[in-house]
């Protein structure tokens, strides 16, 4: 036995051990060549295409073809008052969404979790978690529609009340109002899954114990039940930072409008007027690369910080 | 709850339920108002007078026979159960052989592997690198598109990976002590073990490709190779545009509907099916939510 590990454990040893992982992988490495077919066509290639923010990109020269002028559109950027609204626009509105789309998804939690009977707390949370399904399409027109200042619901409820109806989706001043509602509706079920879940695992007779001294169901929720899932709350919010720079393409992309653009346009709309509609196809890559790199140092940040927490590592 | 049999029944339990009610109400209504508009006539609503609406008023199909009748709404669904039921069958197949490979320790290169696909789910080339790169593969204007975008979702893929990890090597190991390869393991142990997470990812991926509609907007310019949620789309936000384009001029009057009542139906026909299996695959959405937020 013993010379046989020695002699393995030579180069030659490594070698063989190389070799021999080799064989015992290759259906495994079958399995997987599909897959790095597909990633490296379909996610590496057009990470190599970012080079075009860097070039004067034609589409008759092509990526090789086309000049080099180095930073020249990511100095446009900088300057460009139009982007460092729609920087603004990102921010502010990922930041609202992050205080009330996260917070109502908790809150939402706790309520449920203040259900008496059984079978209808499974019945709302249910409810609850439709709007997930639909696309903002469909939630879009919904919106147009209960909106509508002529004919809409929301609005004739306020002319009753001796108000002046509001066009939401097309007034600056209402846009992002709008916008942080709807997802609120959209998300708030799904969301508050994740803390129900965290809510069933706290020890229950954390509870029993403060029934016997006499804490209210108030302070029971306030001092049990929040306090238990502190942990899971701030991992949330902290990974949920990490994607701040993502506003909701699908939602804004369905319910924005020219008249709203100096509120409502964001990042990911902006790219995609820019290259799609306007067909600078290099300052909308560079705008894109920016994105994606700060957003990148976001997330890992972020996630480093929340692994500190000991609770949901990424991968 | 639990915690709840020492308590009297009090006002805040009634403002949770008023509160719930109002909250569901305003999740159920919407599509309840809908349902029925889609069956409401011209001179139904008239006589209405708002889309606030109970019940159908001038009942009729008119709204179903002039939508399902245009050219390219039974295009759309075409295309859109298409994608669903292929684009989610190869997905889930090669998505779990992958997620079976890097499951595995003995996987030589198994960590960069992994890499490779962790860093696509935080990095990315973006829009007009991915619009070229379809150009490019002369995929515009073809439906490939569709089943080819979607294909591998590495967040998926960790999904599968982490529950593949919990299965128990031992049943692994008498199948090959019976003589199966890596292949047979697979399809004859691994497969029937992980229903629940190939179930979860399955629902999940087809609901994605059935809501999915960007792709449809920008890869593709051909009418009828659009996703059903592009028709809506073209219904709902320019409905001036159906009658003009078809080169019918649906009268809008008597018992034909109205461009609500068209819209209505546009929607309906996007939601019905997912409203439909809501109730069957509820517990499957569910508890992928968990599968995917903790870590094995």
């Amino acid at each position: 036995m013993n010379s046989v590990v020695k002699r393995d454990s030579g180069r030659q040893g490594k070698m063989k051990n190389f070799w021999k992982r080799c064989r015992d992988s290759k259906f495994l490495l079958l399995f997987l060549l599909p897959a790095v077919i597909w990633y490296v066509i379909f996610c590496y290639t057009p990470m190599y295409g970012l080079v075009i923010a860097f070039k004067d990109y034609t589409i008759s020269e092509g990526i090789l073809g086309s000049k080099w002028v180095g930073l020249k559109y990511f100095n446009k950027m900088f300057n460009s008052p139009d982007f460092l609204n729609v920087l603004r626009n990102t921010l502010v509105i990922s930041g609202l969404k992050m205080i009330f789309v996260y917070t109502s998804g908790l809150a939402l939690a706790l309520i449920f979790n203040e259900v008496r009977i059984k079978s209808l707390k499974s019945l709302y949370q249910d409810i609850s978690t439709i709007p997930k399904f639909l696309s903002w399409v469909i939630i879009g027109s919904f919106m147009t529609q209960i909106l509508s200042p002529s004919t809409g619901i929301v609005n004739a409820i306020i002319k009753l009340c001796g108000g002046e109806s509001i066009y939401f989706l097309a007034n600056p001043k209402w846009f992002v109002f709008t916008l942080i509602i709807s997802d609120m509706w959209q998300s708030a079920g799904w969301n508050a899954i994740i803390y129900t879940s965290a809510i069933a695992v706290i020890d229950v007779a954390l509870y029993e114990a403060a029934v016997i001294d006499g804490a209210s169901r108030w302070s029971r929720m306030w001092h049990i039940t929040l306090p238990g899932i502190i942990p899971v709350v701030i991992v949330m919010m902290i990974m949920n930072v990490g994607s701040i720079l993502n506003a909701g393409f699908d939602q804004i992309f369905n319910l924005y409008n020219p008249a709203v653009y100096s509120v409502g346009d964001i990042i990911d709309t902006y790219v995609y007027r820019q290259g799609i509609g306007s067909l600078n196809y290099s300052y909308s890559t560079a705008v894109g690369l920016f994105k994606n790199v700060v957003g990148l140092i976001l997330v890992m940040g972020c996630n480093k910080i929340a692994q500190k927490f000991q609770q949901v590592g990424f991968w | 709850m639990r915690n709840m049999r020492y308590d009297k029944f009090s006002v805040a339990d009634i403002l949770i339920h008023v509160f719930l009610v109002i909250f569901s109400i305003s999740i159920l209504y919407p599509i309840y108002n809908v349902i029925v508009l889609s069956f409401c006539s011209y001179d139904g609503l008239l006589q209405a007078g708002t889309t606030l609406v109970f019940r159908p008023y001038g009942f009729t199909l008119n709204g179903y026979i002039t939508f399902l009748t245009q050219d390219n709404v039974l295009a759309g669904y075409y295309q859109t159960i298409f994608r669903t039921f292929a684009g989610t069958f190869a997905s889930i197949i090669l998505m779990s052989m992958a997620a079976y490979a890097i499951s595995k320790k003995k996987l030589i290169f198994n960590k960069f592997f992994t890499l490779m696909f962790v860093i696509t789910m935080f990095f990315s080339g973006g829009l007009i690198p991915g619009y070229l790169l379809i150009k490019n593969l002369h995929l515009l204007d073809n439906t490939l598109v569709y089943i080819l975008g979607p294909l591998y979702n590495t967040f998926y893929v960790l999904i599968l990976r982490n529950f593949f990890m919990n299965i128990p090597e031992s049943l692994e190991e008498s199948c090959r002590i019976d003589g199966g390869n890596d292949i047979q393991i697979f399809w004859h142990v691994i497969l029937p073990l992980s229903k629940p997470a190939l179930a979860t990812v399955c629902i999940w991926q087809m609901v994605n490709h059935w809501n999915a509609w960007f792709d449809s907007m920008l890869y593709i310019q051909t009418p009828t190779k659009q996703v059903l949620q592009m028709v809506v789309r073209r219904v709902v936000y320019e409905q001036s545009d159906l009658s003009a384009r078809e080169g019918i001029s649906f009268i809008q009057k008597g018992s034909m509907p109205t461009a609500e009542t068209l819209s209505a139906v546009a929607i309906i026909v996007a939601i019905l099916p997912i409203m439909i299996a809501f109730p069957f695959f509820k517990k499957y959405f569910n508890q992928g939510i968990m599968l995917g937020a903790v870590k094995e």
